[in-house]
């Protein structure tokens, strides 16, 4: 047998492992439901039927008003990258400019900064809608809010930190600025700038589905919203299950990613 | 003295420290506390120097301006007659501590003065080969540092401050932190690549066994200011193996006067050293 089966084998196994409890979940609740009043809880065999249908839907194309749960899902996930990305810019600038070159500002600046990361981002929400309107303006807006802070503080963090030995090894073989960045800042940093993305992520998920919630006229969090003002319980639990299913997908990339760029970190992330 | 050591001498030293002095500022006051202050020390082509001194006397300090990581508050160092301006691939230092690059495999280790250096890809692999087997650590190219021992980061420091091919080669304590036989493989194989490549070598050591059994000339240190106390000419035969010489009388007399030079204040007059001095120096050796 070799290498590559032997990993899969394990793979699956392990997959059959994990799933058993969650499959006895799905299964006491199938059963459970019949003991409470009727429309409380939907079973999953209904959800999943309703959420197949809803799956396959055809929408006649210029018709928003009417997408599908995954129409929908492109929407937010289209709002969540573009905020997410424009936090990523911003955060690793300015945190690897108050982390290395512009020291002195961190003092200055810093407080200010943990004053705004604390500000709950759902008070925030309304302020947004006003200065912003309800459309992918005001979603993208929250979107960077709540990812911009974990960036910038893990960022600042990790390369405040470095460690000078490195950089004095690399200065005494000649290395330019530029290198001294790329070569030793960067790498050093990356194991906090993942920390970071990683909280980022989940806040972002958070907030874009509250903001739809709260008020909107398309994306996953309205169409949720939306199934409880129609009274239909299938897809309403449907929507939960699906969001939380997109989490740990989005989670499971990130992960993988982190593994195979921190490698080197291994023995200590054991 | 050889006719060939007379030669280096009437020619440029290969490094000339003349007057050197590095202060710090002192926390809360305008004082100035002088880590360095009028050092004087010429080493030729070549040469294998070591320098030992009590802790905090300014070695790693001394280190580092040569290097050019930090520049002299007075006086000067000329490489080559030439005074030095910062860092440049005609020096090379291995940190104390090991000081890799923990995301770098060994091979990404070895090239990253390689790299600065501009050197083409298909160059560096050729390079990194010739000083992966010259600090014996083959099968090891594609190994991160963490999956090593301390004495094979030790080599792996060694072989990037090798591979870009400094001509003066600067070590500060580069064998504190693995044990007494790792320790003596290792000296051993700094001398044989010493004599293998010719590079001038100044290699700082708390060990007194190991200063002299390394160097051409000790450089005893002393501190507050750190200053050299005085120089010590090694003499013992090469090529020369650390385990060959380190039971030999010559061996135990230099090592005993490089000990009283460091207990006393003041550098003695030479003199006959009596054989009870000897034994002691024996059983004391190593760390000060
Ligand atoms: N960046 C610095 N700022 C202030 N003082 C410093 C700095 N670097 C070194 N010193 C001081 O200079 C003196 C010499 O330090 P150095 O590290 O050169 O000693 P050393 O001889 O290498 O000691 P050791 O043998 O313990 O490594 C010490 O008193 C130290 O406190
Ligand atoms: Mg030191």
């Amino acid at each position: 047998m070799n290498a590559t089966v032997r990993k899969t084998l394990n793979f699956l196994r392990r997959l059959v492992v994990a799933a058993i409890p969650i499959l006895l979940f799905f299964a006491l609740w199938e059963y459970g439901v019949r003991f409470l009043p009727k429309g409380v809880i939907a079973p999953p065999s209904r959800i999943f039927k309703a959420m197949f249908a809803e799956f396959i839907r055809t929408v006649p194309a210029p018709n928003t008003a009417n997408l599908t749960i995954l129409g929908h899902m492109a929407k937010s996930l289209n709002r969540v990258l573009r905020g997410y990305a424009l936090a990523l810019v911003c955060g690793l600038t300015l945190g690897f400019l108050l982390g290395t070159y512009f020291r002195p500002l961190e003092r200055l600046m810093l407080p200010f900064f943990r004053v705004c990361e604390k500000l709950n981002p759902f008070a925030i929400i309304p302020v947004f809608m006003i200065i912003f309107g309800i459309y992918d303006k005001e979603k993208v807006a929250i979107v960077f809010w709540a990812a911009f802070w974990p960036v910038l503080f893990n960022t600042q963090e990790g390369a405040k930190n470095v460690d000078s030995q490195l950089v004095r090894a690399a200065r005494s073989m000649g290395a330019s600025k530029f290198k001294l960045f790329t070569g030793v800042i960067v790498p050093y940093t990356l194991p906090s700038i993942f920390t970071g993305l990683r909280l980022a992520t989940r806040v972002a998920f958070f907030m874009i589905i509250a903001s739809e919630v709260i008020g909107a006229t398309s994306g996953l969090g309205w169409y949720y919203a939306q199934q409880g003002a129609t009274h239909n319980l299938e897809l309403r639990y449907g929507t939960i299950l699906f969001i939380t299913l997109l989490a740990i997908i989005f989670n499971a990339v990130f992960g993988g990613l982190e593994k195979r760029s921190l490698r080197w970190k291994e023995a200590l992330l054991v | 003295m050889t006719g060939v050591e007379a030669a280096a001498e009437t020619s440029v030293p290969k490094i000339e420290i003349v007057g050197l002095s590095r202060a710090f500022g002192k926390k809360g006051s305008k004082e100035k506390f002088y880590a360095i202050q009028d050092f004087n020390l010429s080493i030729r082509q070549g040469e294998f120097v070591t320098v030992v001194g009590p802790s905090g006397c300014g070695k790693s300090t001394l280190l580092d301006l040569l290097v050019g990581l930090s520049k002299p508050d007075g006086g000067s160092i000329l490489v080559d007659g030439k005074a030095i301006t910062g860092p440049a691939l005609d020096r090379g230092i291995v940190l104390q501590g090991y000081a890799l690059f923990p995301w770098r495999t060994v091979r990404k280790n070895i090239e990253f003065g390689l790299e600065i250096k501009g050197v083409k890809r298909g160059e560096r692999a050729e390079l990194v080969r010739h000083y992966v087997k010259l600090v014996e650590l083959e099968g090891f190219e594609n190994h991160y540092p963490y999956e090593l021992s301390g004495g094979m980061q030790q080599r792996v420091a060694i072989a990037r401050a090798l591979a870009y091919d400094p001509e003066v080669l600067l070590m500060d304590e580069p064998f504190a932190a693995v044990d007494a036989q790792t320790r003596e493989t290792m000296q051993d194989e700094l001398l044989s690549i010493w004599e293998k490549t010719g590079k001038t070598v100044v290699f700082v050591t708390h060990s007194i066994e190991e200063a002299v059994g390394l160097a051409d000339r000790v450089a005893v240190m002393s501190k507050n200011p750190g200053r050299v106390k005085a120089v010590i000419d090694v003499g013992l035969p090469r090529p020369r193996r650390v385990s060959d010489v380190r039971n030999t009388i010559d061996f135990n007399v230099i090592t005993s006067r490089v000990w009283e030079l460091l207990q006393n204040k003041e550098p003695l007059p030479e003199r006959e050293i009596p054989q009870t001095n000897v034994e002691e120096a024996i059983h004391d050796d190593a760390i000060i």
